[in-house]
């Protein structure tokens, strides 16, 4: 990709930012305005954990701002390669996550998970095990590299 | 895979950064290729060595 390109993609990226963050903030002041007696600790804990997550995709956009600036590739051969070995190793390992949530509910029954928290919880499973993936491979290597 | 890029990198006074310019690569991917952690793409391995005034033959081992 060239750079022309890259600093395409990466205004692109800073739009689709820029668009999550406002709307979270309207989100979160309208349910505070209007809501705010409803809210329980499960909803201020998803709206943290969303927080979370837009601010270390700031961190990145600033980081990769950085890199355009200086001329340096966002992605490379080796970048692409971890990134797909990352997906397919993440998938691999998520087969069992669901399973183990599975088997969760099976054993603690008394739990009782409620199928929106099941699908979340794979869901984070997933993303979390991607993430660990890919920055398991980035740091180590891997002889499939 | 084994390689002599270091020796190669260090004859011509060029730092990893200046390598990884030269050939359009992200620095962790000229350290891991230094380690011998990572094996690179025959177009990759042809512009280290055309950047290091080499071949691909005297800066790979194969084994």
């Amino acid at each position: 990709m060239s750079q022309k390109d890259e600093k395409k993609q990466f205004k692109v990226m800073l739009g689709l930012f820029a668009s999550l963050l406002i709307g979270l903030v309207v989100f979160v002041t309208v349910m505070f305005i209007y809501k705010a007696g409803e809210m329980n600790v499960y909803s201020i804990m998803s709206v943290a954990i969303a927080l979370l997550i837009l601010i270390f995709a700031l961190y990145v956009v600033i980081k990769r701002k950085k890199e355009i600036d200086k001329g340096i590739p966002q992605h490379d051969e080796r970048s692409k390669k971890i990134m797909n070995l990352a997906a397919s190793r993440a998938f691999y390992i998520s087969l069992y996550w669901f399973l183990a949530i599975m088997w969760f509910d099976i054993l603690f029954e008394k739990m009782q998970l409620e199928t929106n928290s099941v699908v979340g919880l794979g869901i984070a499973g997933m993303a979390i095990i991607w993430v660990i993936c890919q920055f398991w491979y980035n740091k180590f290597g891997d002889k499939h590299l | 895979m084994k390689n002599n890029i270091k020796q190669y990198r260090a004859k011509f006074n060029l730092t990893q950064e200046d390598l990884a310019s030269k050939v359009g690569v992200r620095r962790e991917t000229i350290v891991f290729l230094e380690q011998g952690k990572y094996n690179p793409s025959l177009e990759l391995a042809y512009k280290i060595a055309k950047a290091l005034k080499s071949n691909i033959d005297e800066l790979f081992i194969f084994n």
